[in-house]
């Protein structure tokens, strides 16, 4: 079972749907796929048509008091799961601090359904906290889309300088540009210092596209109702370097 | 992660159309698709999918196929599986899921056809008022394949498919179904073997004749062969298409059992008149008996290759694609010898001797005697040779004493076995098992010595044929080395083995059984 996640410290930069349309990229290539959305907001939650509500809300499952098997939702899509989000994730942080090994929570919940994926993906909230340490420690690698600009990069090395002070945090970290303009001179002159600076970095890109945006209308992946847009195929390559890289 | 799955059919609704109709006034669904293909139900020639209560069914589209297994006691779906090709072993699926499912039922058994019949598949989603699909339910009709365009319905049913975290949804359909509308459990698959009149588990590879204690020795002994003859005929059609290697070795088990009892059990038939039944048990028993030894090493191939490392393994593939083309050549004859005269001679010879009818019977002195007594006798004897024997390589062991030892072990296993029905169930599989605890250990021995020296001669027809790598020399030392190694523990365990076998506790349920 491989575990990624969609993070960034930044919010609004396409976390959620990088996670959903990729996770749908991955059933289409015969994976058992479970998404978790973290974020409090519940975007992930709503493209997928559940509601977001954990019964016990995260308290439950951090606690152990419900098995994680209990809250997962199938979604639309065959052999796609959720763990939906719930409005208690917002606390999250003060369950966890009261929990013994805190930044290793995530682990053991995983444990539970390790035989029934193939692949996790973490819809995480844009923040580090408690919540983004349990990740940093269990993922296999952190997926970051970063928007093409000065802020964004240096986001992005506040993280990699936060994860190399960590012990035993290993994880690896995959940015790739997100809401790309290639009409914007900026954003093409940035393309390069981002893939001269950052090695680790995706060759892959996501263009800005209003198809994504239209996520919100049909409340589904890119793919299932717009299988030929740019974006679709964009998203696939993305998702075949990722593989690529993390299988 | 299983999910459970819900099969009703309804008495008054046997076609298709009356069951879509129905379901559409019951529940606000969605059609999704509608699909016409054929469905088959797959299980290994000796039904061990159906014993253990599993069910694997295909079902073929134009747009490719679905592979689905079942566990037909709870309900639950273990694997559903798209865009599969022809399966004829668990582990040509890609990913392996259904070989790591089935593997310890199935073994090394192919999987093959046992019914297909044409199928016709309405799908329908049931969806909240989020869109969200909280219920999948199919329509489910299976026809008689021989119906032509008039489709004859064999089976029309309603399929409940649950999804994770929406179970609710499933268990309040199906109590409406059944509470309401007459609907109730059905297994579609015991409907089609019905209507095509297969029967599931009618082949055992094990004797199981119903004997009676009074019943004449040359009557119960020759249901036994028969049977045995039977198995025999019936596993010749799989080793002429090598479907797997379990039908040979069911062909040669039986085929012992048979040339066993004819040795043990003496004086029911004329012993000058077996003679060359015996010669031609002995003849197919050399026949079949390198195929097997291919057979046994090929299909361990992946375990001794995990056993040696680096050059090692390189050189052991090479042993396998030289093994991989003498089996070919093997097979040919062996299916010369199944088409052969001689073959088909012995068999109807045979068969027309045993069977011999009152006008013209054919019968040794002890034919009239029960054949409780005959049995007892038989046992008992093969019980003390076996003991004498098991003693004697305890004091003095050497590996030619164990491997008569373990002959002897057998010959009174088929006994034991093949006059199963006259004791009592629970004694006998005690008795069965203080064998096998035996067995097992001199199986270990003479299985560990005869690789040794099959590497040994492959080696010598290798360099006789072909110039050997060294590393393939160096891979056979190596694995003949591990096959040493594991003759000797298993030669330190055999005294113990005896030990327990002859223990006085078993020596007294032996005398009192078999008294």
């Amino acid at each position: 079972m491989k575990i990624l996640a969609t993070y960034n410290i930044k919010g609004g930069v396409g976390k959620t749907a990088s996670a959903v349309n990729l996770a749908y990229c991955a059933i289409q290539n015969n994976l058992r796929v479970l998404i978790w959305d973290l974020d409090p907001q519940g975007a992930a939650s709503f493209y997928f048509r559940v509601k977001p509500k954990v019964a016990g809300g995260g308290f439950s499952l951090i606690q152990k008091r419900r098995h994680i098997c209990k809250v997962i939702k199938a979604t639309n899509y065959r052999n796609l799961d959720l763990v939906p989000a719930d409005f208690s994730y917002r606390d999250m942080d003060l369950i966890l601090h009261d929990r013994k090994k805190s930044k290793r929570r995530f682990e053991k919940i995983l444990r539970q359904i390790r035989d029934d994926y193939d692949l996790i993906i973490f819809d995480c909230p844009p923040s580090i906290s408690l919540v983004s340490e349990n990740i940093f420690y269990c993922a296999d690698a952190l997926l970051i889309p970063t928007i093409p600009t000065h802020l964004s990069f240096r986001a992005y090395d506040q993280l990699k300088q936060f994860l190399k002070s960590q012990k035993g945090m290993d994880v690896s970290t995959l940015p790739f540009l997100y809401m790309v303009d290639r009409r914007k001179k900026l954003h093409v002159e940035l393309g390069k210092l981002f893939s001269g600076r950052y090695p680790e970095a995706l060759k892959s890109t996501i263009s800005y596209s209003s198809i994504v945006e239209k996520m919100g209308v049909y409340r589904a992946p890119v793919k299932v109702f717009d299988q030929s847009a740019f974006v679709s195929r964009a998203f696939d390559a993305l998702w075949n370097e990722i593989w690529g890289n993390v299988k | 992660m299983n999910t459970d799955i819900h099969q009703l059919a309804c008495p008054m609704l046997r076609s298709h159309s009356k069951l879509d109709r129905q379901i559409r006034s019951i529940f606000y669904v969605q059609c999704v698709s509608q699909e016409i293909g054929t469905r088959t139900y797959l299980d290994s020639f000796d039904w061990r999918l159906f014993k253990s209560a599993h069910v694997l069914e295909s079902d073929y589209f134009k747009h490719g196929c679905v592979l689905l297994l079942r566990n037909k006691t709870n309900k639950t779906c273990l694997l559903e599986y798209a865009g599969c090709e022809q399966i004829n072993f668990g582990r040509d699926l890609p990913d392996g899921k259904l070989g790591a499912l089935l593997q310890p039922v199935i073994e090394q058994r192919a999987f093959m056809d046992t019914a297909s019949v044409p199928v016709r598949i309405t799908s329908y989603e049931l969806k909240d008022d989020q869109e969200k699909i909280i219920l999948r339910l199919r329509v489910i009709s299976l026809y008689r394949p021989d119906s032509g365009a008039k489709r004859k319905s064999i089976s029309s049913y309603v399929e409940l498919l649950p999804l994770r975290g929406y179970e609710k949804h499933a268990i309040r359909a199906r109590k409406l179904l059944t509470d309401t509308f007459d609907f109730a459990e059905c297994e579609p698959s015991l409907e089609v073997f019905d209507a095509l009149k297969i029967l599931p588990n009618s082949y055992k590879s094990k004797t199981a004749v119903n004997l009676s204690h009074d019943m004449s020795s040359h009557e119960a002994l020759s249901r036994i062969l028969i049977q045995n003859l039977n198995i025999m005929e019936k596993n010749t059609q799989g080793i002429r298409e090598d479907i797997d290697i379990e039908f040979l070795h069911d062909f040669r088990v039986a085929g012992r059992r048979n040339r066993s009892l004819i040795n043990q059990v003496r004086d029911i038939f004329p012993q000058s008149r077996l003679k060359k039944y015996q010669r031609s048990f002995s003849w197919l028993s050399q026949s079949t008996s390198l195929h097997r030894d291919l057979d046994v090493f090929l299909s361990d191939f992946d375990q001794y290759l995990e056993q040696l490392t680096g050059e090692d393994m390189q050189g052991l593939i090479t042993l396998k694609q030289y093994l991989q083309k003498t089996r070919q050549t093997e097979h040919r004859k062996l299916v010369r010898v199944m088409n052969s005269v001689r073959y088909k001679r012995f068999q109807q010879e045979l068969r027309a001797f045993i069977s011999s009818d009152n006008n013209h019977p054919v019968t040794g002195p002890s034919a009239d005697t029960a054949i409780i007594e005959v049995a007892n006798h038989s046992i008992r004897r093969c019980y003390r040779r076996l003991m004498k024997h098991g003693k004697l390589a305890s004091a003095n062991y050497c590996y030619e004493s164990i491997h008569d030892l373990r002959k002897n072990g057998k010959k009174l296993r088929y006994l034991v076995e093949g006059f199963r029905s006259l004791y009592p169930t629970r004694e006998l599989q005690q008795v069965v098992n203080i064998l096998k605890n035996l067995q097992t250990n001199l199986g270990e021995i003479v299985d560990m010595h005869t690789q040794r020296i099959l590497l040994t001669n492959w080696e010598l027809e290798m360099n006789g044929k072909q110039t050997v790598p060294e590393n393939t020399i160096k891979a056979i030392e190596n694995l003949s080395a591990i096959c040493n190694k594991k003759e000797e523990k298993a030669q330190e365990m055999f005294k113990q083995r005896f030990r327990q076998f002859s223990s006085k506790t078993n020596q007294n349920l032996f005398n009192h059984l078999f008294a």
